[in-house]
């Protein structure tokens, strides 16, 4: 690098061009309407009262919803049992009114029988 | 070293490195108003995305990149002012501010560098940019930008030799 040490020199002798003063002017320009563009798009990305309302509406809409489809399927699940009750009750009650002489009716269930009506039910 | 966020800091850095800035845009394009053009467009965008001026490797991308894009855009009016400079011999305005004939003979003899070494010679001695900033610039190795600079100062000084 030394040998060119004195090549360098003289390059550095020399002076770029300088810009012209209008130059200067016309970035502070641009800077300007830069700024401008910066702040209003800040003010666009601001999200309006509407769309939180519209979001509010939304989640509200899906909270009821799963409300909605809980509730529901809680009344399945009992109406099920309902049904496993009565089928339990209508088809034993003359297995019970049978067997009322030998034994009691809450110590045995035709579990066979049981599962026949549950599956009939379903079907 | 500062941040170019206020108002005031930009107008300090940039009359700091305005005329290297011009000096590089000024490879590609023959007028100074269209190297301000280029100037003008990459300052102001290295100023909005808030970059900070020692990554001014950066800003000399942008200036690069902008210039192809330039000369792309307009290459057809490029061509015709190209010939229309030879023909009618119309005045280019100086890069340098010569203050004898030995300046004026360096100026022509960077003139005639092939653009790859004389991008590496502007950016080297009037933007003071280090290897591994020019390397980063031109996306070579520094190794690269390095021999570039040094053939171009050795074609530099054999042209300037007398003989």
């Amino acid at each position: 690098m030394n040998d060119f040490s004195e090549i360098e020199n003289e390059l550095r002798k020399l002076r770029p061009a300088q810009p012209s003063p209008i130059l200067f002017e016309r970035i502070e320009e641009a800077m300007m309407n830069c700024r401008e563009g910066a702040w209003s798009a800040r003010q666009s990305r601001k999200p309006s009262p509407y769309n939180w309302l519209s979001l509010g509406f939304g989640l509200a809409a899906a909270a009821a919803l799963v409300l909605f489809a809980a509730i529901s399927m809680e009344h399945q699940h009992d109406g099920g049992k309902e049904i496993a009750q009565i089928s339990r009750e209508s088809e034993t009650a003359p297995l019970r009114s049978s067997a009322k002489e030998s034994t009691s009716s809450d110590k045995f269930l035709p579990a066979g029988a049981t599962r026949l009506v549950y599956n009939t039910r379903n079907e | 070293m500062q941040n170019l966020a206020s108002h005031e800091d930009w107008k300090s850095c940039f009359s700091e490195v305005a005329p290297g800035l011009l000096l590089f845009a000024r490879q590609w394009v023959q007028s100074a108003a269209d190297a301000e053009d280029i100037v003008q467009e990459a300052f102001v965008k290295f100023w909005r995305r808030n970059h900070k001026i020692e990554n001014r490797a950066l800003l000399y991308t942008a200036v690069r990149s902008i210039a192809l894009d330039f000369i792309r855009r307009d290459s057809r009016r490029a061509r015709r002012e190209a010939s229309a400079i030879s023909e009618t011999d119309e005045f280019i305005e100086p890069q340098f501010e010569f203050e004898d004939d030995t300046q004026r003979a360096l100026a022509e003899a960077i003139d005639v560098l092939p653009c790859e070494q004389r991008e590496v010679v502007v950016m080297k001695i009037w933007n003071e940019l280090t290897f591994a900033e020019i390397a980063g610039v031109l996306g070579v190795s520094q190794n690269t930008a390095a021999s570039r600079y040094r053939y171009a100062l050795a074609a530099l000084r054999n042209t300037l030799q007398p003989r």
